[in-house]
């Protein structure tokens, strides 16, 4: 029992940090409808920019943090209007590979300025962790887990409710009719990917805390992820988006702990693949047919 | 010289020069082995990302998986060739044969198994899927005792060879081609430029979705076994994602559903990389700067949807030839049969619904609806916005299933059939938003809609043999004809989204008259146009009365339109039939006037009342 | 006419007798790295080593007066790039020799082009058995894993006297799963309790789930079957659930010190190696200072050394043999007997150098301490 309870706050923790990333993901894929590769790799810019500031420069914590959000916002804002905005009107799949080449140079960008070689992270916090029993629940699990849940709840209001938020959901449902009704396109996907991106950079924070080390591929796993996060989640669903990433956690833990640590992979990707067969349009999503 | 035969001499002889020119530079050594080996994996590249195409450009779907059956093809004919070879003391080339089909058939059977989920999925989550059994494959494969574990098999025999590769390769291009241009292909394509349209037609969407994953994974397999061959050992660990991601890449780069794109971009992006190896830590960088500007600068891919033609260079080069020689070209104007009608003959109702009814959740949308149409009769359906019209066609055509009542068609019950059986049945319809095959031809969309009237095997349309010729000749001409009739014969070569809005309207008649149908069902077809257009479209339906044998059930709020050509109207409010009767009787019936009109004034009283009144 | 053609003809085959006689003038040998993707490292250090060793045998007058040039091709780690820089490096460049590949996979498949060619091949870090077997111009420079991993469960055994052991390996990789299977298999021959074998996959970060399971097996001792970077994320997650247990690890581990922030974690963690920086050797202070004056840095990975020996072996083979006649380098290959950075190396029946290895850890400042050799012998 304390062996599961162990396994499964594992579970959770690795879960909120994939939830983490895929909010971001989730409000650029929910409303721009783009499948964005690069996404990952922003988280490792934001990384890398945090790394830089807190060895290199010697600049404190939560001076870094902000700096590093701002930097993922604006390679995120100006990778759209050079790379993503253009394509607004092609086929999804052009933007799709136009977002695989900016994760390409991003990565390798990195490397050739920071070398392949991962770089440590610095500690952050020394806070013990909490332990009942025999179960312990490391700080930075507790503080992604608060941290993933807090975003949720406030983005949800914030797409809900705001004015900003609707014309994000008017220029998602479509994107004409939205021009046509004074929103202003360009500003509000703008605005999407630079929340997005910053939610990238306080994901890139949390993940460097959990796991110290920084490398130019260190963002295709959990980009990859959140892909899947978003997409069973329901499309651009954001509590389906952490649900799944909550429950890809745990079934990876669980698989790991319980049933194999060769097969997890393919017992997790299984175990999302029979979801889809029952849910076809993600797990939160509500089924949708073409109106005819 | 008849063009079929110049089209096959001519590809069939510049094929031949290119293996010639290769094969001979290649023995003499002036094509060492490091070039021979970089053509060898031009030619394995190319066949995947060709049978990627299949997938992702013909039949639109985004798959992200399709290095995972190059694995177990490669995986598969390597171990068949290591135990045949060192086991039974076969000589490993004399084992090609076997293990390279045995490789794609295997990988053939996984594509069969993603093809499945495939029956409810599309778009995004398809493409999960895809990732998804990439992975798991890959997994297994690492994980498995026979594949070797981690390390993965070793010293397979390297006896593949150039001419090999080449000739299947080309096999395979050949193949693409011939697919694509069959009631098979066509089928493909029109499932992707709007799958909704295509099951009206009578094509089943999921078995083709599942045939084009299948074939697909059968090329990939084999390109696999190539691959085991060539290099000599085979890792899981090589057929990632990433992998995947690269055959998407050339298939994007080259043109989705271009099969020359295809083609050169997998050369290309397979040269690439050895041209840059001189640059070896910016290689990377630049290709991924290439990538970026190739999506800014052509987001259709190097090609598009177009394909490089011998014939056409040929033809143009004869052409300016005669030009300057001024040599007359022989007059030929081909004969076409005359129009045929296509007879039902029958006295009873062709369609006719008893108590016909749906019910979606509380709301009760369409309730005891009686319709009966004959032949060759044009009948009215309206009602005020709302009133349940389009769901009654969406019923009729199987999109949606009534909780209640029944459809008969020529007397037979068709309810729970799937669209596209009832489409083969007999009723075709059109749509309120017209949904052509936009990127086809006006002539293909025709084309399309012949399909289940046509019978050759997938097997026969590769290959090419003589029923499919037959078929295709025959269904050319009906094809051609049927837009005489239409006054469209001009157009037959222009894509269909390039048509005037009104001739739009007209193309999708003519395609669902092309099914010969029994019965057609037209949305909407005047919503949109102008009274030139409507007018036009006006004729198209009287022409559709005097020239064919099909019973017309019309939704329309145009009512000159309505009142001028039908014989015969239903009047749908609140999802129950109204009234009923000629153009005459309808336009004094009180309650039909109420239905129109009532809403403003009464509002949710004449709601209650109505819904009273006829229970 | 016939005059002129025939002095063409002599006058062509002159001048193809001729340029390969004038590129006699410097030595020509082939190199394969992973230079760039994510093994880059392991690509550059292989790569530094060689280059080490060539210009300090160019400096001192090359071989028989004749300058040797490394030529390097990189092969991203993959078996089919490996191929293509093999056949470019021989057939386009015409080498007489190759240096490389860096990872297993790769090496077996430029391997495999080698031995079909009779062209001498020396890989500095490919430690999978099945490399060298059945190809006679194959040979390393590296330990191979079966030792590695008994000299690792007999010093798991006899020097941190645990009796319950478990280990962690990566899913799909061939050096981590090959060195795992080694250390299982001798663990269990000693006597040794295996408790848990825990994979993970490729590009993980989360370790936690299999050290939870470890730490309820009760092992006392944990082998990584991993790379530095790795293990620097084990070694931090394991004290983050309060872990008391050893860990050991193979040649992979010699990285770890750059990518690990808490260096005290350091001390808890044994491995065996190729080379050790604090031996008092000449020639090992000599290799030092070399790197040292040429690179701005010590060495960050073992396969410098090994990579600086398999040049040296090569280079010793062709000055040996007098000609860079594949057959007769082979030949002195097989026969030699060179004074390395990494011990002596010589050739057994498989053509693996018959070589001890080095069990190293750290203090807590993260520098590396010499615990003991271990020689073949044993």
């Amino acid at each position: 029992m304390v062996l599961f309870l162990n396994q499964l706050i594992n579970g959770l923790g690795t879960g909120a940090i994939y939830a983490l990333i895929a909010l971001g993901y989730t409000m650029v894929y929910g409303i721009v409808k783009l499948i964005n590769f690069a996404h990952g790799d922003i988280m490792m810019v934001g990384s890398y920019a945090a790394v830089v500031l807190m060895v290199n420069a010697g600049v404190p914590f939560p001076v870094a943090l902000v700096a590093s959000m701002l930097v993922c916002v604006a390679f995120g804002v100006a990778i759209e209007r050079v790379a993503y905005k253009p394509l607004r009107d092609a086929p999804r799949i052009c933007s799709l590979i136009t977002a695989i080449g900016v994760s390409y140079l991003l990565q390798n960008s990195a490397q050739l300025l920071f070398s392949a070689n991962p770089r440590p992270f610095p500690p952050v916090f020394s806070i013990p962790p909490l332990r009942i029993g025999g179960v312990s629940i490391s700080f930075v699990t507790l503080l992604t887990v608060l941290v993933a849940a807090l975003l949720m709840v406030g983005l949800n209001l914030f797409v809900m409710k705001s004015r900003t938020g609707k014309a994000m959901r008017a220029v998602s449902e479509d994107m004409g009719a939205a021009k046509l009704m004074g929103v202003n396109v360009n500003m509000t996907i703008s605005t999407t990917f630079a929340i997005g991106c910053a939610l990238a950079g306080i994901g890139a924070f949390l993940y460097c805390i959990a796991y110290p080390s920084v490398a130019p591929t260190m963002g295709a796993m959990p980009g990859l992820k959140a892909f899947i996060a978003a997409v069973l989640g329901g499309i651009g669903i954001l509590p389906g988006a952490m649900l799944v990433g909550f429950i890809m956690g745990v079934a990876e833990s669980l698989t790991k702990g319980f049933v194999s640590t060769q097969l997890s992979d393919a017992v997790v990707y299984g175990i999302l693949i029979v979801v889809l067969l029952f849910k076809p349009s993600g797990l939160l999503g509500r089924a949708q047919r073409e109106k005819v | 010289m008849n063009r079929k035969f110049k089209s096959y001499a001519l590809n069939l002889s510049a094929v031949l020069l290119i293996f010639l020119t290769l094969y001979t530079l290649i023995q003499s050594g002036a094509i060492n082995k490091y070039y021979a080996g970089i053509l060898i994996m031009i030619g394995i590249n190319v066949i995947m990302t060709v049978s990627l195409n299949l997938t992702t450009g013909f039949l639109g779907e985004l798959a992200l998986g399709h290095a995972g059956f190059m694995s177990v093809g490669a995986f598969t004919a390597g171990i068949i060739t290591k135990q045949l070879s060192t086991s039974l003391g076969w000589d490993p080339l004399a084992c090609l044969p076997v293990s390279l089909l045995a490789g794609g058939i295997l990988a053939a059977a996984m594509g069969f198994l993603i093809g499945v989920p495939a029956l409810r999925l599309k778009g995004d989550y398809l493409a999960i899927i895809t990732l998804g059994f990439g992975e798991i494959i890959r997994v297994i494969l690492q994980n498995m005792q026979v594949t070797g574990g981690a390390a993965g098999i070793s010293r397979v025999p390297r006896v593949n060879t150039f001419p090999l590769t080449y000739f299947i390769m080309i096999a395979v291009i050949i193949v693409m081609f011939t697919l694509g241009r069959s009631r098979h292909g066509r089928a493909i394509l029109s499932i992707r430029e709007n799958a909704v349209a295509a099951e009206s037609t009578g094509i089943s969407v999921t078995r083709y979705k599942i045939f084009a994953f299948t074939f697909a994974a059968f090329f990939a397999g084999i390109a696999g076994g190539l691959y085991a061959h060539q290099i000599g050992r085979v890792s899981a660990a090589t057929f990632d994602f990433n992998k995947s991601i690269e055959y998407l890449v050339m298939v994007v780069l080259g043109g989705m559903g271009s099969i020359t794109g295809s083609i050169i971009a997998a050369a290309v992006l397979t040269l690439l990389p050895e041209l840059l190896r001189g640059f070896a830590d910016y290689r990377m960088f630049l290709y991924s700067i290439l990538l970026i500007l190739m999506m800014l600068f052509r987001p259709k891919g190097l090609m598009g949807t177009a394909e490089f033609s011998l014939t056409l260079v040929w033809d143009a080069a004869a052409g300016f030839l005669r030009r300057t020689l001024r040599i007359r070209p022989r007059d030929h104007t081909p004969m076409l049969p005359d129009v045929p009608r296509y007879d039902v003959g029958e006295e009873a109702p062709v369609l006719e619904t008893g108590r016909l009814g749906i019910r979606f959740g509380g709301l009760q949308a369409a309730e005891n609806v009686n319709l009966q149409l004959y032949d060759n009769e044009i009948v009215g359906l309206i009602g005020p916005n709302g009133a349940g019209k389009t769901t009654v066609f969406n019923m009729l055509t199987g999109v949606y299933l009534p909780t209640e009542g029944d459809i008969r068609l020529m007397g037979r019950s068709i309810v729970g059939k799937k669209t596209y059986e009832i489409g083969a049945d007999g009723i075709a319809r059109t749509f309120q938003n017209i949904r052509l095959f936009k990127s086809m031809t006006v002539l293909e969309n025709i084309k399309v809609a012949f399909h289940t009237r046509m019978h050759y095997s997938a097997a026969s349309g590769i290959f090419r043999l003589p029923r499919y010729a037959r078929e295709e000749a025959g269904i050319d001409l009906r094809a051609r004809e049927l837009l005489r009739v239409f006054n469209m014969e001009e157009s037959a070569d222009i894509r269909a989204d390039g048509l005037p809005y009104g001739q739009q309207r007209k193309l999708e008649i003519c395609r669902a008259l092309a099914t010969n149908p029994k019965v057609l069902l037209l949305d909407e077809p005047a919503a949109g146009m102008n009274p030139i257009e409507t007018r036009e479209l006006m004729e198209t339906i009287g022409l559709i009365r005097d020239r064919f044998s099909v019973a017309v059930l019309l939704i329309e709020h145009d009512m000159k339109l309505v009142m001028g050509i039908c014989e015969r109207i239903y009047v749908l409010n609140y999802g129950r039939v109204i009234a009923t009767g000629t153009p005459a009787e309808i336009r004094d019936n009180p309650e039909v006037v109420r239905a129109y009109l009532g809403h403003s004034n009464t509002g949710a009283k004449a709601e209650e009342g109505e819904t009273h009144g006829n229970a | 006419m016939k005059k002129l053609v025939a002095v063409l003809v002599t006058l062509a085959m002159a001048v193809s007798f001729i340029l390969p006689a004038m590129a006699e003038d410097t030595i020509k040998i082939g190199g394969i790295a992973c230079l760039t993707g994510p093994a880059a490292m392991y690509g550059v250090g292989v790569k530094n080593g060689v280059d080490l060793y060539v210009s300090e045998l160019n400096a001192a007058g090359g071989i028989d007066g004749k300058q040797v040039e490394v030529l390097w091709e990189d092969d991203e780690a993959s078996a089919d790039k490996a191929a293509n820089a093999y056949n470019k490096l021989v057939q386009n460049d015409g080498v007489c020799a190759i240096l490389g590949p860096v990872v297993s996979s790769a090496t077996d498949a430029a391997a495999d082009l080698a031995a079909s060619d009779g062209i001498p091949l020396i890989t500095a870090s490919a430690t999978a058995y099945y490399i060298t077997t059945d190809r006679p111009s194959v040979f390393r420079t590296c330990f191979l894993d079966p030792f590695q991993g008994k000299v690792m469960a007999a010093f798991t055994a006899q020097e941190l006297k645990a009796t319950k052991v478990a280990a962690m390996y990566k899913n799909g990789d061939e050096y981590s799963v090959g060195l795992k299977d080694a250390f299982v298999t001798e663990a269990k021959a000693l006597g040794l309790e295996v408790v848990a074998e825990e994979a993970s996959a490729d590009k993980d970060v989360d370790y936690k789930t299999q050290l939870t399971n470890i730490k309820d097996s009760g092992a006392e001792a944990i082998f990584l079957a991993y790379y530095g970077d790795v293990a620097s994320l084990i070694l931090t997650q394991a004290n983050e659930l309060g872990m008391d247990v050893m860990f050991t690890g193979g040649d992979g581990i010699s990285n770890i010190t750059d990518s690990i922030s808490d260096k005290s974690l350091l001390t808890r963690m044994y491995y065996s190696d190729h080379f050790t920086n604090s031996a008092d050797s000449e020639i090992v202070k000599a290799y030092l200072a070399g790197y040292q004056a040429m690179y701005g840095e010590m060495p960050s990975i073992s396969f410098s050394a090994t990579a600086y020996d398999a040049a040296k072996v090569l280079c010793g083979a062709i000055a040996a043999a007098g000609t860079t006649e594949p057959d007769a380098v082979v030949a002195a290959i097989k026969a030699s007997s060179t004074e390395g950075v990494t011990g002596t190396i010589t050739y057994d029946d498989h053509n693996d150098p018959i070589k001890s290895a080095f069990i190293l850890t750290y203090d807590a400042q993260g520098n590396q301490v010499f615990v003991k050799q271990q020689d073949p012998q044993q």
